[in-house]
């Protein structure tokens, strides 16, 4: 907006960045959108008809390796931000790769989960558990590929030397995004794989 | 006079079609439409628009009536009655009543809070293209079956589409599939507009405009926005798991996987209830506008209006169930959401007191905008009242699902909603044509909707109360019915009728309206303050507020024992006419773009992927990817920070 | 509009359009007062207790309600006739609100709602949403598009097996309690005989009880109240109330006609006739 034009910063009422508030707004509609799935997850969790159950097919030592790969990006992330809030341009496309990398990885692990479950004859129309679990365990995944690319981008976009500091806000807000995904994660994590309900009770 | 019309962006993907970016440079033209930004533009697309579909709703409802008005009814047979009912409903609520409101947020807000556009002008633009889409979208389903032989494809499970109806096996044809990719798109315009209007809201007010001096109607908006920030994700979801349990087997309500086709209910509702006060808060604000400028008295109360808007969209979420009492949720559930129900009318009520209060020992001109907003005031009124009668769960046992219901709903929907959003189109419309509607026809429109409208719908709290189900496509003459039902459809077309004399007004007084001027209705607030039309830049300066309705401020001042009159001219800061609106020089406007028509495209284009062809929505989406690219790519200029 | 020596010069334009308006409203209201109350399925024509316990909340919340409407309209129609702008007027005292008013028109409401609806309310929800008696008759009802299936576990042939009707009445001994188990075979149904009780829904895997008693012998119509497919119109239900000899004497005429599974046709011995599927 033209308010304050020429120093090129937007005064707003409130002092935030137009684009900050954007992000936080739209992470907050994001928390109703997981936290429906969510809720139907666990609204379902004991309505299972059939097998296969989540304590046959979880397997907690690797979800936790992909756990665990997301959480250092979130690391990562905030060190790729410190690198162009001070200017270091080069830094900063380090971590971003590394950040990317680690997304990257997490989505594999996933994808090699729903493989394996699918082999042991888990599907969307299996049962409920199929259902619930992979299509908000699916969203999840959506969500980080998502992240990747804004990452990937934003490391293609500086190497035409196009985010310096004074444009860490694009970082901040990828950085945002990625750490709410990282918590939904967290989330989903213990809700579904560390909380189960005691085998055999379906 | 001079203006600076927007520069084109330097570089970026849309100079490859460079005869294209030059079009879209010029002033007039389609496609300096089709790549404007302008929050004034996309206002009057959006109203437009969503006119044309009610006069599409219309017709639906006109022909439901002419099944109704007498017994065994063969208008239309029972599968075609199903498509069509279900298409008034969804047409009315999600493609008539939120884009008219969404028209009124993108006209009024920037003027009201002295902002020369929204936070960020291309994400409105994509809000209103993704509408469109989606509105094509789900309206083009009545094409997709036999049509020649009557064979409508439109989706047939009613407005709320219950599961199990829903289901693949119960509703085999695509209607089902229309219905929930179209307003999963539409969802998504929703909810950038309601991000949109949060910020610009938040962070756009003029130099002086705390929270509290703010327009009603601004505060309705934002109160709105917010409610569908979180509510469309609600409805989001459900959709998702509808559609994947219809295109990929998914078991989220097939209850021979366990599957509780009432959480399909508890989703809708959870996001339905919330979704009706986004129907009304806007029109309530707008209310909130007109009373006081035609009783030339400030909005009384307006604190406690204000606070009872915010009480409305907290407690709107803690009522879904009233819509599900007969479900069988238990009695404890039900006992705790009729009180809660109950309570929910409290604030309504305080603010029609308010209103009421804001006429009383005013200087009432009745002109149209008056009219319809006084309509409102009494119309709502009785809809909120019959809503109050629901509430006692018992009873609701009889009312449930009978034209009962269907009478409480428009009296809010009709009676609320659209009179005050008719009373907003004669009392801002000459802000952006810079001519005046006719008044007298506008009486005459109003008089014809006002006894149309209670012919159509008051009857139906009696044929609702002597049993008659809605959504039935025939009914035998011998339950009582056939007079009410013959009352309704003449109402139907008086209102037709008065919708007729609108459309006539309208494109009369585009060409021969008397001029507006900038204040034609000794206005309160600070659109009044701008020429008619607007200039493009808004404000040639951004005004500094001192006070609520800054406006009248300036006008009128108080004399030594508190009585109002008129500022001395000359006074007065200078606006418009008077100093003379030099032309905005040195005003950077945000540049028009394609991308977010580009990246709008891609949804109705990846929606009927899913049920034709999955190549087409590989199509959809490279589309979303170059548009949203474009967009977010189009360099950002030194001007242009922080723009989205 | 040209004022004439007979019309007073105060009245608003319009006025010949609002007396009109208000004579329509007048009449409507009206009307329903004066309305022939004994159609079949008037919701306030209760020939069942659970309906008439509905009925009578529901004038509870009527009459203030209505009393609300009558008091806002009046006033709206006064005050835009008294404070109606005249040429010579000045502006008004720019009054912005009075706390003391807010709060007083805000407690009253809510007293005046919780002690005449919320209150009253509460008992009746508990009492009509009650399990049936131990000792109440049962049926069970099964929705299907698009007719209307009972079963009676107490009408039973030699071999046990129970009498199961489509598309019949359902036919109940009035005066004494009567246990409705209501299901659905397909998509949502839901069960309404208003003079009876208001309406139930039937969904698809779950199982909904309620309780019904109706006064007298009698007939009573009903239909399907949730749309469930092409057929929504036509899912009619009638329910016959008998005397107990009356409904005896049916008990044992069906009992008789009920053959067993053993002979490959358990669906009763009532066949679906009326409205089909």
């Amino acid at each position: 907006m033209s308010q304050a034009a020429a120093t090129g910063h937007l005064e707003t009422s409130t002092g935030l960045d137009n684009r900050k508030l954007l992000m936080w707004l739209f992470l907050s509609s994001e928390c109703l959108f997981f936290g429906s799935l969510i809720a139907a997850y666990l609204l379902y969790r004991d309505s299972s008809v059939t097998g296969p159950y989540p304590d046959e097919l979880f397997d907690i030592p690797f979800t936790s390796v992909s756990a665990f790969q997301l959480l250092v990006s979130s690391v990562t992330m905030v060190l790729a931000l410190a690198a162009i809030q001070r200017g270091n341009v080069r830094a900063m496309q380090i971590w971003l790769l590394a950040t990317a990398l680690l997304g990257l990885l997490f989505v594999s692990g996933q994808a090699y989960e729903f493989t394996q479950f699918y082999r042991e004859g888990l599907t969307l129309e299996t049962n409920l558990f199929g259902t619930t679990f992979f299509v908000l365990t699916g969203f999840h995944g959506a969500h980080v590929t998502v992240g990747i690319l804004i990452l990937m981008s934003l490391f293609a976009v500086s190497l035409q030397g196009r985010i310096q500091k004074k444009d860490s806000l694009n970082v901040e807000l990828a950085g945002l995004y990625w750490h709410f995904v990282d918590i939904v994660w967290i989330v989903i994590f213990t809700l579904v794989y560390l909380i189960q309900p005691g085998a055999g009770s379906n | 006079m001079a203006t600076e019309w927007p520069q084109p962006r330097k570089q970026g993907l849309a100079d490859a079609l460079g005869w294209a970016r030059r079009m879209a440079d010029q002033h007039y033209g389609i496609w300096s439409w089709i790549a404007t930004v302008d929050h004034k533009r996309i206002g009057i697309m959006y109203g437009v628009t969503a006119f044309l579909f009610f006069l599409a709703g219309g017709m639906e409802a006109l022909i439901i009536r002419l099944q109704l008005a007498v017994p065994d009814g063969n208008i239309v047979n029972a599968d075609q009655y199903n498509r069509i009912l279900t298409m008034h409903g969804t047409t009315m609520v999600f493609l008539v009543i939120m884009p008219l409101s969404a028209a009124f947020f993108n006209l009024m807000i920037p003027l009201m809070i002295g902002a020369r556009d929204v936070a960020f002008p291309r994400l409105n633009a994509f809000s209103y293209w993704v509408f469109l889409g989606g509105g094509i979208f789900m309206n083009a389903s009545f094409f997709t079956g036999d049509v020649f032989s009557g064979e409508l494809g439109a989706p047939d499970c009613g407005w709320f589409c219950y599961s199990t109806l829903s289901s693949k096996a119960f509703s085999p044809g695509h209607g089902v599939d229309f219905w929930a990719l179209g307003l999963q798109i539409l969802g998504i315009a929703s909810l950038a507009s309601g991000f949109n209007f949060v910020v610009t809201i938040l962070n756009l007010r003029a130099p002086g405009m705390t929270l509290f001096r703010m327009p009603l109607f601004v505060w309705m908006t934002l109160v709105t926005s917010f409610l569908l920030i979180f509510a469309m994700p609600v409805i989001a979801v459900a959709l998702f798991e509808l559609l994947f349990d219809r295109l990929f087997d998914a078991n989220f309500f097939n209850p021979d996987k366990g599957g509780n086709p009432l959480l399909w209910q508890h989703m809708f509702w959870l996001f339905g209830h919330p979704e009706v006060y986004i129907l009304i808060l806007p029109a309530m604000g707008i209310v909130s506008e007109i009373l006081p400028t035609f009783s030339r008295k400030p909005l009384f109360g307006y604190p406690f209006v204000v606070f009872s808007g915010i009480a409305i969209g907290f407690m709107s979420w803690g009522v879904w169930v009233h819509h599900m009492y007969t479900t069988g949720l238990g009695t404890a559930a039900n006992a705790a959401f009729g009180i809660s129900t109950i309570l929910i009318g409290v604030p309504t009520g305080v603010k029609v007191f308010n209103w009421m209060a804001t006429m009383w020992g005013g200087s009432i001109s009745l002109k149209a905008p008056m009219m319809f907003a006084v309509g409102f005031v009494a119309m709502f009124t009785i809809g909120g009242l019959s809503g109050v009668t629901h509430s006692v769960v018992p009873s609701d046992y009889q009312q449930q699902d009978t034209y009962y219901i269907v009478a409480h709903f428009h009296y809010v929907l009709f009676g609320g909603s659209i009179f005050a959003l008719f009373a907003g189109i004669y009392y801002w419309l000459p802000k952006f044509t810079g001519r005046l509607l006719n008044d007298t026809v506008g009486q005459i429109q109003f008089w014809l909707m006002l006894i149309g409208f209670n012919l159509t719908f008051f009857p139906m709290h009696m044929s609702g109360m002597l049993g008659m189900p809605r959504r039935i496509s025939t009914y035998s003459g011998d339950q009582g019915w056939d007079l009410w039902n013959l009352l309704s459809t003449i109402g139907a077309f008086t209102i037709a009728a008065a919708i007729l004399i609108f459309i006539i007004n309208v494109i009369y007084s585009l060409r021969r309206g008397q001029a507006a001027g900038h204040d034609p209705w000794d206005g309160r607030t600070l659109e009044w303050t701008i020429p008619s039309p607007p200039p493009h830049y808004n404000f040639e300066r951004i005004p500094t507020v001192h006070a609520r309705d800054p406006f009248w401020h300036e006008k009128y001042t108080e004399d030594a024992a508190g009585r109002p009159i008129p500022v001395i001219a000359g006074a007065a800061n200078g606006h418009g006419e008077e100093n003379g609106d030099h032309g905005g020089h040195g005003i950077h406007m945000p540049s028009p773009s394609y991308f977010p028509l580009i990246a709008a495209l891609g949804f109705p284009i990846i929606a009927t992927g899913l049920i034709y062809d999955y190549a087409l929505v590989a199509v959809g989406a490279a589309l979303l990817f170059v548009g949203i690219y474009g967009w977010a790519l189009e360099p950002v200029t030194e001007e242009e920070e922080g723009h989205a | 509009m040209p004022v004439s020596k007979l019309r007073p010069p105060h009245l608003p334009p319009g006025h010949a359009f609002f007396a009109l308006f208000a004579l329509l409203l007048i009449g409507l209201l009206a009307s329903g007062c004066i309305g022939d109350t004994d159609t079949p399925q008037n919701t306030l024509a209760p020939e069942g207790e659970v309906a008439r316990q509905q009925r009578d909340l529901f004038m509870l919340a009527m009459w203030p309600a209505l009393a609300v409407m009558i008091f806002v309209e009046v006033a709206i129609v006064v005050m835009l006739l008294r404070f109606r702008r005249r040429k010579d007027d000045q502006i008004p005292k720019q009054t912005h609100g009075n706390t003391p008013l807010e709060i007083a028109w805000t407690i009253v409401p809510i007293v005046i709602i919780i002690a005449f609806v919320g209150v009253p309310m509460i008992p009746v929800i508990f009492e009509l949403g009650r399990d049936p008696a131990d000792d109440a008759y049962p049926v069970k009802v099964t929705g299907i598009q698009w007719v209307w299936q009972f079963e009676y576990p107490e009408i039973v042939n030699d071999e046990g097996a129970a009498l199961v009707t489509l598309g019949e009445p359902l036919h109940i001994p009035a005066g004494r309690e009567i246990a409705l188990t209501i299901v659905s075979a397909d998509v949502n149904h839901s069960f309404g005989v208003p003079r009876v009780a208001g309406t139930r829904d039937a969904i698809p895997g779950q199982e909904e009880r309620m309780w019904i008693k109706v006064d007298e012998p009698g007939s009573f119509a009903g239909q399907c109240r949730e749309l469930c497919g092409t057929g929504h119109a036509d899912m009619k239900v009638t329910v016959i109330a008998q005397s107990d000899e009356d409904f005896q004497a049916w008990s044992e005429e069906m009992a008789a006609g009920v053959r067993s599974a053993g002979t490959g046709d358990d669906s009763g011995a009532v066949s679906a006739s009326g409205s089909g599927e």
